[in-house]
């Protein structure tokens, strides 16, 4: 081709981006904003929920329904599917029509079951703080708030799984193999754990605890971390100019995670009574999902690792190689879970809340960051105005992540000695579990200012008051 | 290779899991009869009942719903999973009167009249796979009713004397705060307010129902071992 039919393929290759940009402009915007509103809201549960830990009398005179077990459910629960779902389901939109190259249509039915979501949450988040919760973790909601909730998953991704089953220009790309699993499996593992923990008569009290367990992993690592890596697949070439690097590791990681995924979630019932080859297997099986985990980190990182320059300057990039970063530690989380040694003396002292919490703000949290970063001056045409707040977003950021990666791992692994100190009352056992507590008061602290500022960016970006510049945002330079 | 290929691929692959991991266990484990003792394994041959008296089933159902297994477990695990046996009282008593040592390890019969096995997500509070054990130990020497005493402990467990550092939250929601008036009820909280009386609520009885009925140090058959 000829330098003007390639400009000239490009400037039409562009046009046609920005129109499948703006098709989904509105509910993209909406569910970043509303995930983070969110996030906020888990935040503050999470404050509450630590500090109850070791001070029990925290609000209650004020609201004596915040009892320390209620809290710390409707926690984990806004974090999940008020935070994390919302952003990944923006994140599932604008990549989906950028690989389908299909544009959304029905824009304003989205836009109205983002509402319709935030408002049905917000519903079950009350029920589950007014005690009429399920009192199982992630399947708390009342089953009226779940069966909205799904329909209105439905509502959100029917379209984009048509188009990526569909589309010629979806096929190619990794990216929508991973992004089209996710999206399928998170409705299958919902409704079959549901039925089976709440609506079979008669099923053991144990297999129903089973059941719930593995919901949770199939969450993290049959949609989570799909999506999350959709996401980074397909914005980490782009933030660095580069091209994707090893498309053989993340095929073989692709398999690695369909294949493994559905049999991990048991090894948190070792030492419990239930039949001795789930626990055994489910760990085999998580063990060699780390694998599947590494290869999604090497993949992203060697391609964003292709330009320095464009790494340290550009925000997408820097957030994006943080979310590559807490893939890998995530991993690491796995393989505690999951080796004997590890896995029995960390059982109860806390690691599986880390998880959760890394998964969140880490998994999560940092790879939307960074592809919102990327995506949102393309959809509100503005670029981002305050290298200082995106600075402040990053660096607040990891010092959460770093407070409850290093020191909560550390506090939870005094604790989990002193727990296995059998001769020492249980009531000075106790005593450890207050830095453990501390720290994630701490870790949320930092959090929420990490939260804080990205949310006045978003929304200053969200009401079309960014600058109006050709450039990227770049943090080479002082502000 | 297509999308739609390896979504097939991960459906089919989904279904084996699903079958061999999940279904099949999920079944046998729900259609299991219970073992009797046997006369080679157990020097006995009845029949075993491990069945325990309380309002088991809603008693769990408030258990969890307030958030209960956030900070207490409910499973003594085998001695190579952590030091839950040797623990005092968690997993029976070391100088029963009648038994001696009636410590075990938690089996996959302890759960029954519960809808789900409350196993636990943290250990702050104590494991409560034997609780009922220890509530008889701690009212001996006082007046208080095994019911009476958790009553308290619900409401304000840090106002008992010796367990001001605990970190269990107070549950006002539980009770019923009535205005003083002619006869006191017998389950009414021996606090001394002379406006007010405190009466457990009808979740409050079913959750200490469910607490006392928390002994798992039964003789069971080797089977289930």
């Amino acid at each position: 081709m000829s330098e003007t039919e390639i400009n000239s393929a490009e400037r039409s290759h562009a046009i046609k981006l920005t129109y499948l940009d703006k098709s989904v402009q509105a509910p993209v915007m909406f569910l970043w904003m509303s995930s983070i509103v969110w996030l906020i809201g888990g935040i503050l549960l999470g404050l509450v929920y630590s500090i109850k830990l070791y001070s029990p009398d925290f609000l209650t005179s004020s609201f004596p329904a915040l009892v320390t077990g209620r809290v710390f459910t409707a926690h984990i629960n806004v974090l999940v599917y008020g935070f994390a779902l919302q952003a990944l389901l923006g994140v599932a939109l604008w990549v989906g029509v950028r690989l389908s190259q299909a544009k959304l249509t029905q824009s304003g039915m989205v836009v109205f079951a983002t509402l319709l979501w935030n408002l049905v949450l917000t519903g079950g988040i009350k029920a589950i703080l007014e005690g009429n919760g399920k009192g199982v973790l992630l399947l708390d909601i009342p089953q009226g708030y779940s069966v909205a909730l799904l329909a209105l998953y439905i509502v959100f991704v029917f379209g984009i799984i048509v188009r990526l089953l569909s589309s010629k220009a979806a096929q190619g790309s990794i990216a929508s193999h991973f992004l089209a699993y996710g999206l399928i499996a998170f409705p299958w593992i919902a409704i079959i754990a549901y039925n089976l923990v709440f609506s079979i008569p008669g099923a053991h009290p144990l297999m129903t605890t089973a059941v719930a367990e593995w919901f949770q992993s199939a969450l993290i690592y049959m949609f989570i971390v799909p999506v999350v890596a959709a996401g980074l697949l397909y914005v980490a070439p782009r933030s660095v100019q580069g091209v994707a690097s090893n498309n053989l590791l993340i095929k073989l990681s692709f398999y690695g995670l369909i294949i493994l995924a559905p049999c991990s979630g048991f090894e948190q019932l070792l030492g419990s009574p239930v039949p001795y080859f789930l626990p055994a297997l489910s760990a085999a099986c998580g063990v060699l999902l780390i694998a599947a985990l590494v290869g999604i980190f090497f993949e992203v990182f060697g391609t964003l690792s292709q330009s320095a320059k464009e790494l340290a300057n550009r925000p997408s990039a820097r957030f994006l190689w943080l979310g590559a970063v807490s893939v890998l530690v995530l991993a690491g989380l796995k393989l505690m879970q999951t080796l004997p040694l590890t896995a029995d003396l960390f059982q109860f002292s806390g690691l599986d809340y880390f998880v959760w919490v890394w998964v969140a703000l880490a998994v999560v949290g940092m790879s939307v960051a960074g592809i919102s970063y990327f995506a949102v001056p393309r959809l509100t045409g503005r670029e981002w105005v305050s290298k200082r707040v995106v600075r402040s977003h990053f660096w607040t950021g990891a010092y959460a992540l770093g407070t409850f990666l290093m020191l909560g791992l550390l506090m939870a692994y005094f604790y989990a000695i002193a727990q296995q100190n059998w001769e020492v009352k249980w009531t000075v056992v106790n005593q450890q579990f207050t830095p453990v507590a501390m720290v994630i008061t701490t870790g949320w602290f930092f959090g929420l200012l990490s939260t804080v500022a990205y949310a006045l960016h978003l929304f200053i970006m969200w009401v079309r008051l960014g600058r109006l510049d050709e450039e990227g945002l770049s943090l080479e330079q002082a502000h | 290779m297509k999308v739609s290929t390896n979504i097939i691929i991960s459906a089919l692959v989904f279904l084996v899991v699903f079958a061999a991991m999940i279904a099949i266990p999920y079944k046998s484990m729900s259609s299991a009869a219970l073992p009797n003792f046997d006369e080679d394994a157990d020097e006995r041959s009845d029949v075993y009942n491990p069945l325990r008296s309380g309002r088991i089933t809603d008693g769990a159902l408030v258990y969890e719903a307030n958030g209960c297994a956030t900070c207490h477990t409910q499973v003594i695990r085998p001695t190579n999973a952590g030091a839950d046996m040797w623990r005092s009282d968690w997993a029976g008593l070391v100088n029963d009167e009648d038994r001696g040592d009636t410590r075990r390890e938690t089996h996959s019969f302890d759960y029954l009249g519960q809808e789900r096995a409350n196993i636990g997500f943290m250990r702050v509070g104590p494991d409560l796979s034997n609780v009922a054990l220890r509530v008889i130990d701690y009212i001996k020497d006082t007046d208080l009713t095994p019911e009476m005493y958790l009553y308290l402990q619900l409401y304000n467990a840090r106002a008992k004397v010796g367990a001001e550092e605990s970190n269990c939250p107070t549950n006002p929601y539980l009770f019923d705060k009535v205005k003083r008036y002619g006869a006191v009820p017998q389950n009414a909280l021996p606090i001394e307010d002379e406006e007010f009386i405190f009466v457990p609520n009808e979740k409050a009885q079913a959750l200490v129902s469910y607490l006392l009925s928390l002994k798992k140090d039964d003789v069971a058959p080797a089977a289930v071992q």
